[in-house]
């Protein structure tokens, strides 16, 4: 019996048992995990021609909503709500816009006079995918205090929102703050696309080692 | 004994004491706020009879000059006169339609030059189509309309996004 | 005199709102926070290590300033519900008298009446203040006006008879209304062009930008002309409206391409001046027929990107972010290639010749103050007469 596998970062795991193997055991898994990053780079390269122009297309639109202001509440006296999270009055909140590059990449932007809540879809192809995506953005939500301008909560049917108030853009650069809402938007991206392909190296690694023994 | 007479007797009446609390409590449950304050309030939309018909004559004007194989000219009368004023969300829906089928007839490299011929009106209404045609949640559109965007841009600048931020009524 | 340009706090923090003194050797700022700051000017420079005197009386920002030029008194309101004004006594310190709003919501905009009797306080109860001084009890009592304004109210503006007052609101309407006390008023108001009806709180039009079937956005500042029949108010929507007080006059909307304006003032009878969310200031004017223009933004900085369009800004951010990428370069250009490094908050005329504005000043949430000369700036461009 193989000796139990450990996966990096000291987590201890099972051993490998035919019938708990994620891939059918008629299925070589060497040929498959080779070709798959040839396969994620050639859909990359097929969307990498419409990256452009979804970004500067997503960039202008936050330029637009991003003219926010102070504004107290309506409401409650000596409050400062972000309206687009409060909903307190209709005349405050503006028309929501999406931009979509296809049916799995959106950005939703809902704008009010003195917030903005930026909701991004992130393209997810397969399960590995949607997993990944998944712990992803968990982990940062977790830690939404240290990105100052991430929601906590994704809003239904997004995998991550930003909440940006007017306290913000006081006290940071406007263009500043949507060039980095375009980097994260790029960069998350490439994180799961490269964890998507260190993940499939090292399960082909482990059914090798596995596999020898038969 | 005495104690389980007791305690039945008090039950009882603690159920009697806790129904009337129920009814006296729905005041919590009201909205203050709607009741008090008269705020702002959008203007009712409703469906009309001219409206119905300027999306089918639309409709019959797009095909028509897109099966002559005028792209061009089926986008200005596309994005002409949007369906504000109308309530029902299956007619937009296919007026959606007819201006993505014109918008996607017309070929990249021609965008710029059927921007140029609309009047700064029809520009911004073109910029509310296109994110309409965003929002449609298959997306099909989306690859073209993001070249539609990009030009539109170009001309209307960022006050025609701004623009369709602040409409207060929608094309979808 | 050229543009001047004067960060007055350190380190810098977004200017709300601010107002000078009569002969401009003071101004009064509102950094953000709930006191007011006074600097003092000597000679051409201003003296920005420390303030000479702080107002602090608010507990919650300051949201309005302004500064009666005859009287020497300063009026503030703020987000905490209430308003003070403050004279300036024995020359030594700022003292305040209390101003009863008798308001449930934050103040957002406060204004003299040009008769520097009166002060009209905007506020978040739908409401507004006309108050008055009351000397047997020495402090400002008011009256209200409330029906129909159903939203915050953003921005103010008197009309030059000092019984007239202009209100834009979250409610994408502008409204004009008489706000005539008779207790306090020398002299019988005239009936003007804009109504008949002198009694209080009348409101003699609501006004709503023509953006096709679709309401404009918030009136972020409204002001009437110099000779007060026209009214110019700016909106969210991108647009600068004007309207006459002629019988039955449309609502003229101009449409521009750039991002919303915050502030609007009148360089003159027929031209008007914008500032706003791009950090630059623009100019609007009425030609011959009446029909009102943009013509082009007023801010000549040498711009440092290639071209101002979202497509080329974007590659450029792209290329800033490959270069730190691949070259480990921390160095960035953060600064746009105008004056205001963040949005415009507030448009003041500084220096005017009759109906005629000579010299401007603009606030910014970079937190700083530049003052215009309309000749540099005609100099500046060839071409451009600001009539």
């Amino acid at each position: 019996m193989p000796s139990p596998l450990r996966r990096p970062g000291g987590r201890f795991r099972q051993t490998i048992r035919p019938e708990f193997a994620p891939w059918p055991s008629f299925f070589p898994p060497p040929p498959f995990s080779l070709l798959s990053p040839c396969i994620l780079s050639l859909a990359m390269s097929a969307t990498t021609s419409a990256l452009r122009p979804y970004l500067n297309a997503v960039k202008a639109s936050l330029d637009a909503s991003l003219c926010i202001e102070n504004f107290p509440s309506q409401l409650v006296e000596r409050h400062n709500k972000p309206e687009v999270e409060a909903r307190s009055s209709k005349e405050d909140l503006l028309t929501p816009i999406v931009v979509s590059r296809n049916e799995n990449e959106r950005v939703l932007i809902e704008s009010s006079i003195n917030s903005v809540r930026i909701s991004i879809s992130i393209k997810q192809i397969d399960d590995i995918d949607r997993i990944l995506c998944h712990k992803l953005t968990r982990f940062l939500m977790m830690r939404a205090e240290n990105f100052v301008v991430l929601r906590r909560k994704a809003i239904a049917g997004y995998d991550i929102s930003f909440l940006i108030t007017n306290f913000h853009v006081e006290q940071m650069y406007k263009h500043k703050l949507v060039d980095f809402i375009i980097q994260f938007m790029e960069d998350i991206d490439k994180e799961i696309s490269e964890m998507k392909l260190s993940l499939n190296a090292r399960a082909r690694i482990c059914a090798e080692e596995f596999l020898k023994h038969f | 004994m005495r104690r389980g007479r007791h305690t039945k007797h008090f039950a009882e009446d603690m159920s009697s004491f806790s129904v009337s609390v129920g009814d006296s409590s729905k005041h919590r449950n009201i909205d203050v706020d709607s009741l008090l304050r008269e705020g702002y309030e959008d203007d009712d939309q409703s469906v009309d009879a001219s409206v119905v018909a300027s999306i089918n004559d639309r409709a019959t004007n797009v095909r028509t000059l897109l099966n002559k194989g005028d792209a061009a000219g089926s986008v200005a009368v596309a994005v002409d006169n949007p369906p504000f004023n109308c309530n029902d969300a299956a007619l937009k829906a296919k007026n959606l339609e007819t201006v993505m089928s014109s918008l996607s007839a017309v070929r990249a490299a021609d965008i710029p030059a059927v921007i140029k011929s609309l009047t700064p009106e029809q520009v911004d209404n073109l910029v509310k189509y296109i994110y309409a045609g965003f929002a449609i949640p298959s997306g099909q559109y989306s690859g073209h309309l993001l070249l539609w965007h990009e030009k539109a841009i170009e001309v209307g600048g960022l006050g025609s996004i701004t623009r369709v931020l602040t409409s207060r009524k929608t094309v979808n | 005199m050229s543009t001047s340009i004067t960060q007055f706090v350190n380190p810098p923090a977004p200017v709300v709102c601010f107002a000078y003194n009569k002969d401009r050797t003071m101004i009064a700022i509102s950094a953000n926070s709930e006191k007011v700051f006074i600097y003092r000017r000597n000679g051409a420079n201003w003296d920005t290590s420390a303030p000479a005197f702080v107002l602090a009386e608010h507990d919650k920002l300051v949201t309005g300033i302004d500064w009666a030029p005859e009287s020497n008194r300063i009026v503030t309101c703020s987000q905490d519900r209430n308003a003070y004004v403050w004279s300036f006594e024995d020359g030594v310190a700022w003292r305040p008298k209390l101003v009863l709003l008798r308001i449930n919501r934050a103040a957002t905009c406060v204004r003299w009446s040009p008769d520097e009797r009166k002060i009209a306080v905007a506020s978040g109860a739908r409401t507004i203040s006309i108050c008055y001084f009351q000397p047997q009890h020495d402090w400002w009592a008011c009256r209200h006006i409330k029906k129909p304004i159903r939203s915050t109210i953003l921005s103010l503006d008197w009309h030059p008879n000092s019984v007239l007052v202009a209100a834009g609101c979250a409610d994408f309407t502008v409204r004009v209304f008489f706000a005539g006390i008779k207790e306090v008023e020398t002299a019988r108001p005239e009936p003007t062009p804009w109504g008949s009806k002198l009694s209080f709180d009348t409101c003699y039009h609501e006004f709503r930008g023509a953006c096709g079937t679709s309401a404009c956005g918030w009136v972020h500042s409204v002001k009437f002309s110099p000779d007060g029949n026209t009214l110019a108010w700016v909106s969210h929507s991108s647009s600068v409206h004007f309207v006459t007080s002629d019988e039955g006059a449309t609502v003229q909307t101009v449409n521009f391409n750039g991002l919303p304006q915050r502030s609007v003032i009148w360089a003159s009878d027929n031209s008007v001046i914008a500032g706003g969310h791009d950090a630059n200031i623009h100019l609007f004017t009425r030609g011959h027929d009446g029909q009102w223009a943009y013509v082009r933004p007023l801010d000549a900085t040498e711009k440092k990107s290639s071209s101002a369009g979202p497509a080329s800004g974007a590659s450029a951010a792209m290329n800033m972010f490959r270069q730190l990428d691949s070259r480990g370069q921390q160095e960035t250009d953060t600064s746009l290639p105008t004056v205001h490094q963040n949005a415009i908050t507030q448009l003041s005329p500084y220096e005017s010749s009759g109906s005629r504005v000579t010299a401007f000043a603009s606030s910014g949430l970079d937190g700083k103050v530049v003052v215009w000369s309309i000749n540099s700036i005609e100099s500046s461009m060839a071409g451009l007469k600001i009539a």
